[in-house]
C-alpha cells in the first residue's frame, strides 16, 4: 500500500489540473508537462493495413529541444492481439509513399507493449531520445508524423503473418516533462 | 514518506510519469462482449505472507555457483531432465504448492484465488508494483527453479534461457515432437507462426539493445518491459496463453523467456559506464513471498536478488569479466612455483604426464595454503593455473593442433567441449625455441575443483590433433621437447 500512497502523492502533486486540448482528448494531463504535439483525429489501423500515419500539430517547443518526452495513445483498442508486434516511429519528415519504416531506423520510439493490456488503456511511450533528435531537425509546416506499423511474426517459409487486427485510439499527444 | 517520495522521482521521472500515467488513466473499460476482460496483476497485499520463513541464502546455496545456459547449448540429457522436471510438476494437482498450475498462477491465474494470497501477485505494468518487475521475476524463477530441479532428479539442472536476440524462432525442444502428451515442454496455445518454426519480428531485438542503453536502472526497467511484453504477444498471438498475464506462466515458453529477461538484467549491469542496481531503501527491502521446492513460503527482499552468484547461488553463462571499478594498477602479480617435472619425454603423438613424479619446489608449502579464488571482484582478481615448458624446442610443427587437457579418464574421449580441456600450446609463429612456453589450465582446474594441495596429483593429456581433409583428420605428428613443466599459480594482491 505504501508505494500505491507514494505514487498518488506523486501524481497529486504533479497531475493536477486540466488545461485546453483536442475534443476528442478529453483526458487530464500533468500539470508539470507541456503539450509539444497533438493528434487532431483518431487513429485507426485496419486490417490488412500495415501502416497508419498521423500528423501531430506542433503545440510548443523548448529550448532547447533536449529533454524528457512521453508519447500518449489514449484509448487504445486492439482486437485481436497480434501475431506480431506494433512499431511507433516519430518523424519530421512524412514516410514516403507507405514505405515500410525499417526497425532499425532512427525513428524508432518503440513497440506498443499489449501485455496486460485492457481496451481502452492509455499507453505512454519513452520518446525522449527520438523526439529530442526529431524536434532538432526543420519542422515543415508544424507538423510531425508519426507512423504506427504493424509487424508480423515471420513464419517458417519467410512469409511474414499479416495485419489481421484492428487498432484504434481516441488520439495521440507527445508532452514534454518538465524537470 | 518525503524521503522516498523523492528519491523515487530522483530515480526516474519518466518511469513514473509512465506508471502514473497508466494507473490512473486506466477506465473501466467498455468491454465488447466478445471480448475477455484480462485482469491486471495486483499488488501484493501487506508487506508479505506473514507466516513464511525469511529467506537464508546459507540454507539455499548450492556448493559451487550454478550456471544458467542457452537452451542452444543443453546436452539431450538435459533436455531429458527438463522434460522430467516439468512433466513431474504438471503431474501434480494444483492443490499442491509445487505445481505447474499453482506455480503458474503465481504469477496470474483464471482459477478462483480466494485464499490464495500468493496467486495473481506478478508486478507488470501499469501496477505501482512494476517498480518490482526485475526483482520479482528473479525471486520467481528462482524458486521455480529450485522446484523443477527437484522433480528433474537432475541436481545440476538450472533454467535455459532462449536468447531470441540471436535465434528468434522458439527452440526446436519446445516445439517438437509438437504432442504435450510426450513433450512436456510443447504448449499447442501459441501462435501458429511461432509453433511451426516462425520468428519474432526484429523490432523486438532492436528495442531490447535501446532498452540496455539506458544507465538509469529504473528507466532501463522500463524500457525492458516493452520488449518484453512484445515478446509474450507475439508468442502468444489473439488467443494464446503468453499473451495473457493470467495464463502466461502455464506455457513452458514463458521460462524460458523470462530466465533471458533476467539474463538482460545482468548483460546491463555488464555495460558498466555507471549502470547500477537501485540503493533505494524501499527497492532493497520490497519482500515478496514464494514456495520453495519443499512446500515452504519463503519470504525474499530485493536485497538478497542484487547479487545471483552470492545470494542466490547461479550466474549466467557470460564470459569472466572483469568488475567495472576494476583497476589494474591496484594488483601486483606474483607468480609461485609449486612443482617441476623434469626432463619430460618428446611429444610425438598423444602423451599423457603424470605430475606424481613431479620434484617439489620452494613455494610448495605457500601453495599449499591457497584457497584458489576464481572470480573476479572489486578486491580480488581471479587466480591463473599454468603450465610452463622451459627451454622448450619445436622441431617439427603439428598440421594440427596440440590440445591440452587435465585428468582426462582413459576411458573418456578428448573432447573441446569437455571440463577437462584446457586449450591448445601456442606454436604461433616461426620460432623453433621457446625460453619459457606457457599453457593456461585455470579452467579445467576450476571445473574439476583441483585444490591447492592436489596440483601434484594432476595429469596432463596432450592430443595432436590433425587438421580436417575431405571430413577426415589427417594423421600428423609433432616433434616437442622440453628442459622440464613446471606448475604455476598466478596471484593477483591487492597494493
Amino acid at each position: 500500500m505504501r508505494h500505491i500512497f507514494v505514487l498518488t502523492n506523486i501524481w497529486i502533486l504533479s497531475f493536477g489540473a486540466a488545461f485546453a486540448a483536442p475534443n476528442h482528448l478529453n483526458k487530464v494531463p500533468p500539470t508539470d508537462t507541456s503539450i509539444v504535439a497533438v493528434s487532431q483525429k483518431q487513429l485507426e489501423l485496419r486490417k490488412k493495413q500495415r501502416q497508419y500515419i498521423a500528423l501531430l500539430s506542433v503545440e510548443s517547443l523548448a529550448d532547447p529541444v533536449e529533454g524528457t518526452y512521453l508519447l500518449q495513445l489514449e484509448g487504445l483498442r486492439v482486437d485481436p492481439l497480434p501475431e506480431g508486434v506494433y512499431e511507433v516511429f516519430l518523424s519530421a519528415q512524412a514516410p514516403r509513399g507507405g514505405r515500410f519504416l525499417d526497425t532499425d531506423a532512427p525513428h524508432l520510439i518503440g513497440l506498443l507493449n499489449l501485455f496486460n493490456f485492457q481496451q481502452g488503456d492509455t499507453l505512454s511511450l519513452d520518446a525522449s531520445e527520438v523526439t529530442s533528435k526529431v524536434l532538432a531537425q526543420p519542422i515543415n509546416n508544424g507538423t510531425l508524423y508519426l507512423v504506427l506499423q504493424f509487424r508480423g511474426n515471420t513464419r517458417a517459409d519467410g512469409k511474414i503473418v499479416p495485419h489481421v487486427g484492428h487498432l484504434s485510439c481516441q488520439g495521440a499527444r507527445l508532452l514534454r516533462l518538465e524537470q | 514518506m518525503y524521503r522516498e517520495k523523492i528519491t523515487f522521482l530522483a530515480l526516474s521521472p519518466v518511469l513514473l510519469g509512465l506508471l502514473v500515467l497508466n494507473f490512473f488513466n486506466r477506465k473501466p473499460a467498455p468491454v465488447a462482449s466478445t471480448e475477455a476482460p484480462i485482469p491486471m496483476c495486483a499488488p501484493q497485499s501487506g508487506p508479505a505472507y506473514p507466516d513464511a520463513k525469511p529467506f537464508n541464502p546459507n540454507e539455499y546455496l548450492p556448493a559451487a555457483v550454478m550456471v544458467r545456459k542457452n537452451i542452444s547449448s543443453f546436452s539431450a540429457a538435459e533436455i531429458t531432465a527438463l522434460r522430467a522436471g516439468v512433466a513431474a510438476m504438471k503431474a501434480l494437482p494444483v492443490t499442491d504448492k509445487t505445481s505447474w498450475q499453482y506455480q503458474a498462477a503465481i504469477h496470474g491465474t483464471t482459477l478462483p484465488a480466494a485464499g490464495k494470497p500468493l496467486w495473481n501477485t506478478c508486478t507488470h505494468s501499469p501496477s505501482p508494483d512494476a517498480v518490482f518487475f526485475l526483482s520479482w521475476h528473479r525471486m520467481y524463477l528462482y524458486f521455480f527453479e529450485r522446484i523443477l530441479r527437484a522433480k528433474s532428479g537432475d541436481p545440476n539442472l538450472t533454467l535455459p534461457y532462449w536468447d531470441y536476440q540471436t535465434s528468434a524462432p522458439i527452440p526446436s525442444p519446445y516445439r517438437t515432437p509438437a504432442n504435450a502428451t510426450t513433450n512436456s515442454l510443447y504448449h499447442a496455445s501459441r501462435a501458429a507462426s511461432m509453433n511451426g518454426g516462425g520468428s519474432l519480428p526484429a523490432s523486438i531485438s532492436v528495442s531490447i539493445n535501446n532498452a540496455l542503453n539506458n544507465v538509469n536502472y529504473m528507466t532501463f526497467q522500463s524500457a525492458l518491459e516493452g520488449p518484453h511484453g512484445s515478446v509474450h504477444v507475439s508468442l502468444g498471438g489473439a488467443t494464446g496463453d503468453m499473451s495473457a498475464v493470467n495464463r502466461a506462466a502455464l506455457d513452458p515458453v514463458f521460462w524460458l523467456h523470462h530466465t533471458n529477461i533476467d539474463r538482460l538484467w545482468e548483460a546491463w549491469l555488464r555495460k558498466c559506464g555507471g549502470r547500477t542496481n537501485p540503493t533505494d531503501a524501499t527497492w532493497l527491502n520490497k519482500t515478496y513471498s514464494f514456495i520453495d521446492e519443499t512446500g515452504a513460503t519463503v519470504n525474499m527482499t530485493g536485497s538478497q536478488v542484487v547479487s545471483t552468484a552470492s545470494s542466490l547461488g547461479y550466474r549466467y553463462d557470460f564470459p569472466l569479466m572483469l568488475p567495472c571499478n576494476f583497476n589494474w594498477n591496484r594488483f601486483v602479480w606474483r607468480e609461485f612455483r609449486p612443482f617441476r617435472l623434469p626432463d619430460p619425454p618428446v611429444l610425438e603423438r598423444n602423451l599423457l604426464l603424470s605430475l606424481a613424479n613431479a620434484r617439489t619446489l620452494d613455494d610448495v608449502e605457500k601453495v599449499k595454503q591457497f584457497n584458489f579464488a576464481f572470480q573476479n571482484s572489486e578486491k580480488e582478481i581471479a587466480d591463473q593455473i599454468l603450465l610452463e615448458f622451459g627451454n622448450a624446442r619445436i622441431t617439427q610443427v603439428p598440421e594440427g593442433v596440440v590440445e591440452v587437457y587435465v585428468n582426462l579418464a582413459s576411458t573418456q574421449k578428448p573432447l573441446p567441449q569437455s571440463k577437462n580441456f584446457a586449450g591448445v600450446i601456442d606454436f604461433f609463429g616461426n620460432a623453433k625455441e621457446f625460453k619459457a612456453l606457457r599453457v593456461d589450465i585455470t579452467e579445467p582446474v576450476k571445473n574439476l575443483k583441483i585444490k591447492a594441495t592436489e596440483l601434484n596429483k594432476m595429469k596432463i593429456t596432450f592430443v595432436v590433433r590433425g587438421n580436417t581433409l575431405n571430413g577426415k583428420e589427417i594423421d600428423v605428428r609433432t616433434s616437442f621437447k622440453a628442459e622440464n613443466m613446471d606448475v604455476i599459480v598466478r596471484r593477483g594482491t591487492l597494493q
